[in-house]
């Protein structure tokens, strides 16, 4: 069972850290980031030449018919939500506010659907550790909550705070798809450190090692002390004894903050249409409505990914690999996709091979 | 709770087979795509033909509602109904029209295969129609192409799908009045090409004279 003790002051200072340095970046000049218009384009492309058409490779039949089934739904929710709000504007009965977080909620189920490094990242950590069922639910909640305290922050900065208009609010949010990605490089070497250092990984069973000592004397310590034989094996499974899961719990904090730094386009429409019509509580609470659907969305690629590390660790067990390396093993490999994923990612945006997007 | 509890739970079938699915959806595709779409856009297009000939694209795009107009211009100067004012259509086709050009204004034109080329749009316009926005313009053909001697394909998607666009009409493709009565508009799912990382399979139109 996942235990959530409160928060340690380190804990809180490393988050406000972050989110100062985030801000800071943010409004720093430093590299030139073009505009980015409602469509998600950036003003660079108009100077571009006109690009070819690519071919692309169509996915599975059943795999586009449920997307598109998906996708037309999210059209639908999307006008009955809009007429919601406009509706609410004028005053009208408390159903329409229910109704509002129902679409909403139903919309961010189904947005979630489509993939987004989000989810890979989420997968990825979750299919590399021996992570409890409670660890999907928390890192996917966690996640989407992020997400969604994102662009309120956003748009409520831009609306309150900064009093300069929307009309950049795109491209700051275009921006932090790339603090994202550095951000999850940043947990990914982190976590690739903490692994390899024994510092932070796997959730050792402390093994009571009756055959070391020679002397019957020997193994009473062992065995009633418990603490000889954890020295035995190492930083990692002393540090364990100490911290119980707390590793793992720090690990996802992290990552969900990276992972869910950037925001998602529909909330903020959401809330600029809420904004729009006087009515910003409104939308916070759609905002709110709509993680809850991601984060649903998300736990069940959680629980696959779950699924799928217990799968890889039976297999190979059957071949009989200390359990510990496999665990390690399997977190080393997560960690390092994470973070080399994160890396290209960061360097494609920099570099110009590929432009910052909109989710 | 209990199933909280259990570190090596193992799943039933079924739901093992709706959880690998959701990988499936979620994970295997991601380098391609992104969830989306954000905008919605209902289009109309109305080809500038002289008999058989098609000089233009008219199009006409209605913004579903909830298009964040506060991103572009001040919402107090939009109108109830009607055209916007000059310096409100020069911000939107400043901040949300012009970085379309390199995506030929999502307007695609094929002729055997081969995209053709459009100049630059003229007569944009922005009015208000039913509490939606509606954009307006005329996109030229580099080259006209006579459409008696070979069959043309057009569509307007958005690769992306960042921007989902329906037909307004059916047929989603007209004519205008100087084209020949021989022509025809037929609707049809381009498979050729596959957008939003072949998710999806665009509506477009082969146009015969």
């Amino acid at each position: 069972m996942l235990k959530l003790r409160p928060l340690r002051r380190s804990y809180v200072k490393q988050a406000l850290a972050a989110i100062a340095i985030v801000l800071f970046l943010l409004a720093a000049p430093g590299r030139t980031f073009a505009s980015t218009d409602v469509f998600g384009r950036s003003s660079d492309a108009a100077s571009a030449p006109a690009s070819a058409p690519q071919k692309v490779l169509p996915l599975p039949a059943p795999i586009r018919r449920l997307l598109v089934a998906g996708l037309q739904l999210q059209g639908e929710l999307n006008r009955h939500l809009q007429v919601a709000l406009a509706q609410q504007r004028t005053g009208e009965t408390h159903m329409v506010a229910w109704s509002i977080v129902l679409f909403s909620f139903i919309y961010g189920v189904l947005h979630a659907v489509g993939p987004g490094h989000g989810k890979l990242a989420v997968g990825a950590y979750l299919m590399s550790h021996r992570a409890r069922l409670t660890h999907a639910a928390f890192l996917s909640t966690w996640a989407a909550l992020v997400q969604a305290g994102s662009a309120i922050l956003l748009v409520g900065g831009f609306a309150w705070v900064f009093h300069s208009g929307m009309r950049e609010l795109m491209t700051y949010a275009e921006k932090l798809d790339l603090f994202s990605y550095l951000a999850m490089s940043a947990v990914g070497l982190w976590t690739l450190w903490s692994i390899l250092t024994r510092r932070d990984c796997c959730d050792y069973v402390a093994k009571i090692d009756l055959t070391h000592g020679t002397s019957s004397a020997d193994q009473a310590e062992t065995y009633l002390g418990q603490a000889r034989g954890m020295r035995r094996q190492g930083r990692g499974a002393w540090r364990q004894s100490r911290e119980g899961s707390g590793w793992i719990v720090r690990q996802m904090l992290l990552t969900g903050l990276a992972v869910g730094i950037r925001p998602c386009v529909g909330a903020i429409f959401v809330l600029l249409a809420a904004l729009a019509n006087g009515i910003f509580l409104t939308g916070v609470l759609a905002t709110l409505a709509m993680a809850a659907g991601v984060a649903l969305t998300v736990l069940l690629v959680g629980l696959a990914s779950v699924g799928v590390n217990r799968a890889i660790s039976r297999r190979l067990a059957a071949w009989r690999r200390p359990s510990e390396q496999i665990r390690r093993g399997l977190a080393l490999s997560g960690a390092l996709f994470i973070t080399v994923f994160s890396i290209l990612e960061c360097l494609a945006i920099l570099s110009g091979f590929t432009a910052t997007t909109l989710t | 709770m209990s199933i909280f509890r259990t570190a090596d739970a193992s799943y039933p079938p079924a739901l093992k087979r709706i959880l690998t699915l959701f990988l499936t959806l979620c994970i295997l595709p991601c380098a391609r795509v992104s969830a989306h779409p954000h905008v919605w856009i209902n289009y109309g297009v109305e080809l500038e033909m002289h008999g058989t000939q098609v000089d233009a694209v008219q199009e006409k795009w209605v913004f579903e509602q909830g298009f964040p107009v506060s991103l572009v211009i001040d919402l107090t100067h939009i109108p109830k109904a009607g055209p916007l004012a000059d310096a409100d259509v020069a911000a939107f086709k400043e901040q949300a029209f012009t970085s379309l050009k390199n995506a030929d204004y999502f307007t695609h034109l094929f002729v055997a295969g081969q995209a053709l080329q459009f100049d630059e749009p003229q007569h944009f316009a922005v009015a208000v129609e039913n509490d939606k926005i509606v954009y307006t313009f005329l996109l030229p053909l580099h080259k006209p192409v006579d459409a008696a001697r070979t069959t043309l394909e057009v569509g307007i998607w958005d690769d992306s799908f960042f921007v989902d666009y329906e037909p307004i009409n059916k047929p989603a493709v007209r004519f205008s009045s100087t084209a020949a009565a021989s022509c025809k508009s037929e609707p049809f799912q381009d498979h050729d090409h596959a957008i939003f990382g072949g998710a999806m399979f665009p509506f477009a139109s082969r146009i015969s004279c």
